[in-house]
């Protein structure tokens, strides 16, 4: 460059700058501003004040003082041209120089705009791919589910012709014995016995297979009942009695109550099930005896039903509840019946198993099930036997007043609030029961009874309502209640449910 | 009362939405068309905090190749930075942590916030909450921005502009 003429520089110089316009800028000591020298501020993006000076802050704020040459390159301000920025220091003064790369940089940006947009796109492919693949598997999946699922249909529609045929035949056979001539009034009575029998136990298995389909197509309702326990210990005693005569057994029913008198619960459904599991007991024992044990405590009603018959084999326990499962023994089928029992059961929130069952010696089956008490009469009659802290959620003043004069009769320490808002979780100590209205206005009790919950893990908790459907008990049950209260409130369920409280403290 | 400056770098993979979010920042406005930035892209915006006035300048550097040569001099004074992830991309989560170390190794430690954007897709986000959880440990504030929506964008940078070093 040295050989070059000052001519020849200025005449480079001039057509280098036709090319690519230049802004030099003279930065003012100690300040964010600079004074344009040459070239157009705002073709940069730099906005010209009217004291023909230029805000450089937004450059000049990383830049080191004494830097000399290239600082930042490939720069764009706003919509300006993209520049690279130098710094010169001359004679003592810092300068700026900006100069045009747009037309370098449009050729950059082209090329790196399609490699990232390629990137995206393969990204995106991948990551459709993955999806397709998880789609792929659950479709798999369902397919092989479809399979299972079709086989134990067919099975079940096979096991049914099999149900449904000892009965029908049964009764076709007799049918025809009567229309026989020959037939003596004696034996035609036989025969209409065993025809009244048959059909009965046709009906038995149509309201099986609607129920199965019910439970599958999720149409199956649950209707909470007052149910009074001793009218169901006394209703089973005589209807069996009959069978138990005639078949020489020994039939007995005890029920050990507790003081409760009358409990919720869908009474139908639970007459359908002991109905069940008695009725097996019966056929299949052939001496000894049959029994029903009933109890209720700690708001859960237990049925044992025990017979001496000839117990099964572990092979036959293990079948015992599967879907459409069925004794092996040829006696007429109870599949069907008790893994449909054991879903009812389930869906009312209780269990149904085999405690115990042994070859040659008989079987026990037990059936616990959630029973809040309705009505009761406390055996002691006395207030209960630690004094208690009794708090009341409910937002009906009135009855607010009401529930804590009953507990103060029963020898309780009550107080009561409106709502969750005026509940002082951080009680010390928290009160060991809890009384919550299911329904506080706009407020769904479940919440007060979740917050509880979590707040006094130890609390007997207390749902309350009007409303005994199976969708509020199981709400309150979900929630975290340990029981459930019907209104209006009867003392003696009050005064007993206080005493499972009791005695649920002193267990622990 | 002289106005305060301050330089913002927003560092973060590409195609997060560095340059969608400033925009949406200073202009208030939102373009669905990705356009890659090269090189930085400088903006300025000024906000009013509660007992003063501070510029922000605002450095929207290229995130294709952002540990390149240049990222030195781009990150000279600054006083803090935008790091952005893109919540359907999450290998962008990685990169961000990536970027951000290599720019400490550079300047040294700098206030930061993550935003993780493009909340408005949310259905189709691949950033899980442990994700979520793990990333608040190496930042000090962690938004989900929408430069579509605007969601937290302002809260982000002002968080930034009032934090002192
Ligand atoms: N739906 C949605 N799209 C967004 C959002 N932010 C950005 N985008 C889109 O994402 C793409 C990339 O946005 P940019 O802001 O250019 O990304 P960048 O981080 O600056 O990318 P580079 O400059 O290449 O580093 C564009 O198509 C934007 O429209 C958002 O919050 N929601
Ligand atoms: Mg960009």
């Amino acid at each position: 460059m040295s050989q070059l003429s000052e001519d020849a520089k200025s005449y480079l110089l001039e057509q280098l700058l036709r090319q690519r316009p230049v802004l030099y800028l003279r930065i003012a000591k100690g300040s964010d501003h600079a004074r344009c020298v040459s070239g157009d501020p705002l073709h940069f993006g730099l906005v010209l004040a009217a004291d023909d000076t230029v805000d450089v802050a937004a450059l000049t704020i990383g830049l080191d003082p004494s830097g000399h040459g290239l600082q930042v390159s490939k720069a764009q301000i706003a919509h300006g041209a993209s520049f690279d920025l130098h710094q010169l220091l001359i004679d003592g003064e810092r300068f700026l120089l900006l100069i045009d790369v747009d037309d370098l940089q449009r050729e950059v940006q082209q090329a790196q705009q399609s490699s990232n947009e390629a990137r995206l796109r393969l990204d995106e492919m991948s990551e459709r791919e993955r999806l397709l693949h998880a789609e792929h598997k659950a479709l798999r999946e369902s397919s092989e589910e479809m399979q299972r699922h079709q086989h134990v249909q067919s099975e079940f529609v096979r096991r049914l012709s099999h149900e449904f045929g000892t009965p029908i035949s049964a009764v076709l056979g007799h049918l025809n014995l009567m229309d026989l001539p020959t037939t003596t009034a004696e034996q035609s009575q036989r025969s209409l016995s065993a025809v009244r029998r048959g059909v009965a136990h046709l009906r038995q298995l149509v309201e099986s297979v609607l129920d199965q389909a019910r439970l599958q197509n999720n149409q199956f309702e649950l209707y909470p009942g007052v149910t009074n326990l001793a009218t169901l210990a006394d209703d089973f005693r005589e209807l069996h009695l009959g069978t138990a005569l005639q078949r020489g057994l020994d039939w007995h029913v005890s029920l050990d109550a507790h003081g409760c008198v009358e409990v919720l619960i869908d009474e139908l459904r639970l007459r359908q099930i002991l109905l069940n599991l008695i009725s097996n007991a019966f056929k299949f024992t052939e001496q000894g005896k049959v029994s029903l044990s009933l109890r209720w405590h700690d708001a859960v009603l237990t049925a044992d039903v025990v017979d001496s018959g000839p117990g099964m084999s572990a092979a036959e326990q293990a079948r015992l509840f599967a879907d459409y499962g069925r004794s092996a023994r040829g006696v007429r089928g109870t599949g069907l019946g008790l893994s449909i029992s054991r879903e009812i059961v389930q869906r009312m929130g209780g269990t149904l198993r085999l405690a115990d069952s042994t070859l040659g010696r008989g079987s026990r089956f037990v059936l616990d099930v959630p029973a809040p008490i309705v009505r009761g009469q406390p055996e002691d009659n006395q207030s209960l036997n630690q004094p208690q802290q009794v708090l009341v959620v409910d937002d009906d003043e009135d009855l607010r007043l009401l529930l804590v004069a009953m507990l103060e009769q029963l020898g309780c320490a009550a107080s009561a609030v409106a709502g969750l808002a005026d509940v002082r979780l951080d009680a010390e100590p928290p009160p060991d029961v809890a009384v919550v209205d299911m329904h506080l206005g706009r407020l769904d009790g479940s919440v007060v009874l979740q917050q509880l919950r979590k707040s006094w893990p130890n609390a007997y908790l207390l749902a309350l309502s009007a409303d005994s459907s199976q969708d509020v008990l199981e709400r309150s049950r979900r929630a975290g209640a340990d029981s459930f209260l019907l209104k209006p409130l009867e003392p003696g369920a009050l005064s007993l449910a206080l005493q499972v409280a009791v005695q649920r403290r002193a267990a622990e | 009362m002289k106005t305060e400056v301050r330089k913002i770098c927003m560092l973060g993979d590409f195609a997060v939405g560095k340059t969608s979010l400033v925009n949406r920042f200073v202009n208030s406005a939102f373009s669905e068309r990705y356009l890659s930035t090269v090189g930085v892209k400088i903006d300025t915006k000024l906000v009013q905090l509660v007992d003063r006035q501070v510029k922000l300048v605002l450095w929207d550097l290229a995130g294709s190749d952002p540990l390149n040569g240049a990222a030195k001099s781009y990150l000279m004074g600054t006083h803090g930075i935008v790091l952005v992830a893109d919540g359907t991309r999450r290998e962008t989560l990685d990169s961000a942590l990536r970027i951000h170390q290599h720019a400490e190794s550079l300047i040294g430690a700098r206030p930061t916030v993550l935003l993780i954007n493009k909340a408005d897709l949310e259905p189709q986000w691949q950033s899980t909450q442990a994700d979520l959880q793990s990333a608040r440990q190496w930042a000090r504030n962690v938004w989900e921005t929408s430069a579509m929506t605007g969601a937290h964008v302002e809260d982000a940078f002002m968080a930034l502009a009032g934090v002192e070093r």
